[in-house]
């Protein structure tokens, strides 16, 4: 039988490319609830006993900062283990200059969007499946289910899908840090009942799905003490999987209302409203921007990959007509100064059933085609 | 725009991110020069007024890492106070560690290994960790890569040369925006605008005319049909990742390392990683199984995509998507995939030779497409192999994954 095969990843929150993004997603909450009127954009690394941020730090969270960054750490879920801990790590802060600048960017900005009919959340399936695999994963850890977990894990989900048949998984992969004293099949047998057994569903595993729970025998050094992580470092798993373009912007650590991170929000936006109306399966989005002035209307473009129900001029002229939006009131749909931006800092920013962000909701529709 | 994925961007050695992976790649290549079985996975942060290297290190080699950052900084255009960053005083934060011992073990003891005692050598080295990694290829120009990303990476690396040379008064960091603009997707028409800021502003004019006509010379060379390039040199810096105002890391710009936007990339950064790392070897084999396929002509285009486990030798799944392509049945182009090409991280690193190249050209101007430069994954080495194998077969779907290895099923469902 012919069939494709599609691969996504995920990780949990303990990853250490994860760790730098909720620590700068979390310098980007605080920021907008104590200094609003100003833009931050922050890089963050991580490595062993050390945290690094990059970046212009208000009054206010540059003296807070080694607060926000241990309780970010603690609430993961390193508060314990050797090498990088909550209760013994350096802070450094290399102050950059304001970006506050009144000359326009004028290079142009370029953000990518995506959905697909292929699950309710309007995500490709093996994304939906890998981060449902690590957000189950964590929770085991969280609430004690499998109380010898450590933060830090990966997941790997490949679904086939033969011709003219349903997908399956063909293979399912979850790595998982853990204690140093536990039987290595305890282990697997409890990830494959608590986490695999209740994320996918019976009818998608087939006695030829190849488990692998973690295949290296040993995994009890990891997060930022085995490997240094950045933010940005994971944007194909903060968007579709690696399954669409992303368009390459850096979101954590970026203000929400700068035009990166706004822009690329507004793209799956747009894609999840063209697919959500039923004008097309697939839509994938790019939106251009000639600079970041609030009274620029980014140009819109489409590409449905044949799998439009009305011509590709017709759904672009809707879109265009229904959603003409400049930056400014992309910003007051999009990036509501309340939202919690540390929430989309693991297990994805799109297509999140469970959290309320802007971007999964319906447009207000102006116009019919 | 036809096809909205082949918009390309391709930045200048200058830019902060660039700057970052080119510093990676210099450790990468110092400590494979003592070492070459050093384990590699170095990370920079660029930022105002200096670079944090960061990262997992194990080699018996000794390497200077900060004259190696300090010396990259130089090269890239960054030797004075005047630039925003002077390579000799700025500073260089170190913070590297071992790779850990855990890893090491999973990598040098596969699965495979493990669990069914594999004789075969080529069965010991597991992936360093999972992840997907793509390969292209296309018959579209020479470099058989998108031409928006080949023509843009060919532009900057000409006027790069030329600023280092002191031909061109251009500040380090600029970008070179191509867009397809011929009315079909054959796209030998392209819009070229550079964006760019100069530090003597009397002589822009002057600047202006040199870049266009380098420009012009490019496209003639390449025949490739171009308007006259817009060249802008009012950009301020800041716009244009400059270390003084943005601040930059290793394997933030991978579409503009490899295909452009048009093509999926798994997500693992390239730079500063040994050959162990799959998100770097795999990304290489993935592109050289690509070229193979195009260049035996049995499909105009072709992407692969190939997953790995952590610990795991053989790859968990491979895909193939043509673009409907193929002058030849699909299955049969992949049982060749399989005969011909072994996609274990050793025999990826065998045969390609990955632990003697020279990695620091790779981290600017891409790393797939390079015709002068002459790296092994771009070396259609078994295209007789493959091309034999293509005539005469028809065999099922052969693909070897993880799972026919394993004795059986992790659990029983």
């Amino acid at each position: 039988v012919n069939r494709r095969l599609v691969t996504a990843e995920s990780v949990t929150e303990g990853h250490p490319d994860k760790v730098a993004d909720i620590i700068a997603d979390t310098l980007v909450d605080n920021h907008l609830q104590t200094d609003p009127g100003h833009t931050i954009a922050c890089d963050i690394v991580v490595t062993t006993g050390l945290v690094v941020v990059a970046g212009h730090l208000s009054p206010a969270l540059a003296c807070s900062l080694r607060d926000t960054v241990t309780h970010a750490i603690a609430t993961i879920g390193y508060s314990e283990s050797v090498g990088f801990s909550a209760r013994q790590v350096m802070v450094a802060h290399i102050a950059e200059r304001s970006t506050e600048s009144t000359t326009a960017n004028i290079s142009p900005l370029t953000a990518r969007g995506f959905a697909c009919d292929e699950t309710v959340s309007l995500m490709p399936l093996p994304a939906v499946l890998a981060h449902a695999l690590s957000s189950q994963l964590a929770q085991c850890r969280h609430n004690g289910t499998i109380p010898y977990l450590r933060p830090d894990g990966k997941t790997q989900v490949t679904v086939a899908y033969p011709e003219n048949e349903p997908p399956y998984v063909h293979n399912v992969l979850i790595s998982s840090q853990h204690e140093p004293e536990i039987d290595h099949r305890e282990l697997q047998q409890a990830v494959t009942n608590a986490v695999i057994r209740p994320v996918l569903p019976p009818g998608m595993r087939t006695e030829r799905t190849l488990h692998l729970v973690n295949p290296t025998p040993r995994f009890v050094f990891g997060g930022p003490a085995a490997d240094t992580g950045l933010t940005g470092r994971k944007l194909a798993v903060d968007s579709y999987g690696g399954i669409a373009s992303h368009g390459g912007n850096v979101l954590s650590g970026r203000d929400p209302r700068r035009a990166s991170r706004l822009l690329t929000y507004a793209a799956r936006w747009m894609a999840r409203n063209v697919v959500s109306a039923g004008y097309a399966s697939r839509c994938s989005t790019l939106l251009v921007s000639e600079d970041d002035h609030p009274s620029r209307k980014p140009r819109v473009y489409i590409d449905c990959h044949g799998t439009n129900r009305l011509a590709a001029d017709e759904i672009l002229s809707w879109l265009r007509s229904s959603f003409e939006f400049d930056l400014f009131e992309l910003a007051a749909c999009l990036a509501p100064p309340d939202l919690n931006y540390r929430r989309t800092a693991a297990y994805g920013h799109f297509g999140r059933p469970n959290e309320m962000f802007p971007w999964e909701t319906a447009m207000p529709v102006r116009n019919q085609p | 725009v036809t096809d909205i994925g082949r918009l390309a961007t391709s930045l200048s050695a200058g830019h902060v991110d660039k700057l970052a992976d080119q510093i990676s790649d210099a450790v990468l290549d110092a400590v494979l020069e003592q070492d070459p079985l050093g384990r590699v996975a170095c990370e920079a942060l660029v930022a105002n007024g200096g670079v944090v290297l960061a990262g997992e290190i194990t080699t018996t080699a000794q390497v200077d890492l900060s004259k190696i950052a300090r010396h990259t900084l130089r090269q890239a255009g960054y030797d004075s106070l005047a630039t925003g960053l002077d390579a000799d005083s700025c500073a260089i934060l170190l913070a590297i560690d071992h790779q850990s011992a855990e890893i090491a073990h999973g990598a040098q003891q596969s699965y495979e290994y493990r669990a069914t005692a594999s004789a075969d050598q080529l069965d010991r080295l597991g992936a360093g960790d999972q992840g997907i990694v793509y390969g292209y290829a296309s018959n579209e120009n020479r470099g058989m890569i998108p031409l928006p990303v080949w023509l843009g990476h060919r532009i900057t690396e000409t006027l790069d040369d030329a600023r280092r040379t002191d031909s061109l008064a251009l500040s380090p960091p600029f970008r070179v925006f191509v867009s397809p603009c011929g009315s079909d997707n054959s796209l030998h028409a392209c819009e070229v605008t550079v964006f760019g800021h100069t530090p003597e502003p009397t002589t822009s004019g002057e600047v202006r005319d040199k870049v266009s006509a380098a420009i012009n010379e490019i496209a003639t060379r390449l025949a490739i049909g171009i308007r006259e390039p817009e060249v802008r040199l009012d950009v301020p810096l800041r716009a244009l990742g400059h270390p003084q105002h943005s601040s930059g890391a290793t394997g933030r710009r991978l579409s503009h390392d490899t295909y452009g936007e048009a093509v999926c990339h798994g997500g693992g950064g390239l730079s500063g990683k040994d050959a162990t790392k799959t998100d770097r070897s795999g990304a290489y084999a993935a592109r050289w199984v690509a070229k193979h396929i195009v260049a035996s002509g049995a499909a105009d285009r072709c992407r692969i995509d190939i997953a790995y486990a952590a610990s795991v030798a053989n790859p968990v799944a491979i895909n193939t998507e043509f673009f409907g392509t193929e002058h030849i049945a699909s299955r049969q182009i992949m049982s060749a995939i399989d005969e011909v090409f072994d996609l274990r991280p050793a025999a990826i690193i065998s045969e390609l030779d990955l632990n003697s190249v020279a990695y620091l050209p790779t981290a600017t101007y891409g790393h797939f497409g390079r015709d002068q430069l002459q790296f092994p994954w771009e070396d259609c080495a078994k295209l007789d192999e493959f091309q034999g194998l293509l005539g005469n077969r028809d065999s099922g779907q052969t693909e070897r994954t993880a799972g026919d290895y394993s004795p059986k099923q992790e659990e029983a469902l």
